[in-house]
């Protein structure tokens, strides 16, 4: 998918490990890891809400639109 | 009690009635198909032909019959196999998935089959009991029922295709974070 989760390096800025953002955002550590290894087919507003506010950052900051290969051609 | 705890019970419930019919299907089928065929009419148990034919048949003609009148036992035995599956994937919490569209889509394909082989088996039954008779007796019948069962078949086979889209939408929904 052209879309990248940039999880891990807002966590890695913030010096925050995953287990403690799941707990803020009030999400299962199993589901934060689907979304940071890119399994997730899609990212409710309310979850993107509590992340951006948790690692206070923006939506871009975490999301970043990729063109593959396939798609340019 | 939620859905899926009432889902639970009432398969395991069904689970219990599934292998009742799978285990004695077979053994009851081959004594009725014996019975009717060597044991003297009785006006008690009506066994139905798709042709005239004189009671009790010879040893040879009731054997010679008794594989092609396990047909339809054989499918409807492989159709409450299926059931059995998906019954278990009920009772064990997977309600949308691949697994449980395969075995709706199974049984359907099975209860079109067992409609359709009702003629052949009928025809088969015919030339089967009439081997080392004078004249033989073949004939097909086709019941009300045998349509019914065609219809569930097919109704059975479009919910195979709902299922697998409502398998699809729950597994986007579970990748929803």
């Amino acid at each position: 998918m052209p879309i990248v989760i940039n999880l891990d390096v807002m966590l890695a800025k913030r010096k925050m490990r995953a287990n403690e953002l799941a707990a803020l955002i009030g999400i299962t550590e199993q589901n934060l890891s689907v979304l940071k290894n890119g399994r997730a087919k899609a990212v409710k507003l309310s979850t993107l809400e509590a992340i951006c506010k948790h690692l206070d950052c923006q939506p871009g900051d975490i999301l970043e639109y990729v063109a593959d290969q396939e798609t340019e051609a | 009690m939620s859905n899926l705890d009432g889902i639970r019970t009432l398969s395991n419930r069904l689970l219990i009635c599934l292998w009742g019919v799978l285990i004695s299907a077979l053994p009851l089928s081959t004594a009725f198909w014996f019975y009717a065929a060597l044991g003297e009419p009785n006006p008690n148990f009506d066994a139905e032909f798709p042709f005239e034919l004189a009671l009790p048949m010879s040893q040879g003609q009731a054997l010679a019959g008794y594989p092609v009148a396990m047909i339809g036992t054989l499918l409807t035995m492989a159709i409450t196999w299926q059931l059995i599956r998906l019954f278990r994937l009920y009772r064990d919490g997977e309600v949308f998935s691949g697994a449980v569209t395969d075995c709706y889509r199974k049984a359907a394909t099975l209860l079109i089959l067992l409609v359709l082989t009702g003629p052949l088996q009928d025809l088969l039954l015919g030339v089967a009991l009439s081997i080392g008779q004078p004249e033989s007796n073949v004939g097909v019948n086709l019941s009300d029922s045998d349509l019914t069962l065609l219809l569930v078949g097919i109704i059975v086979r479009l919910v195979a295709k709902v299922m697998a889209e409502a398998a699809q939408l729950h597994d986007e929904q579970a990748l929803t974070i």
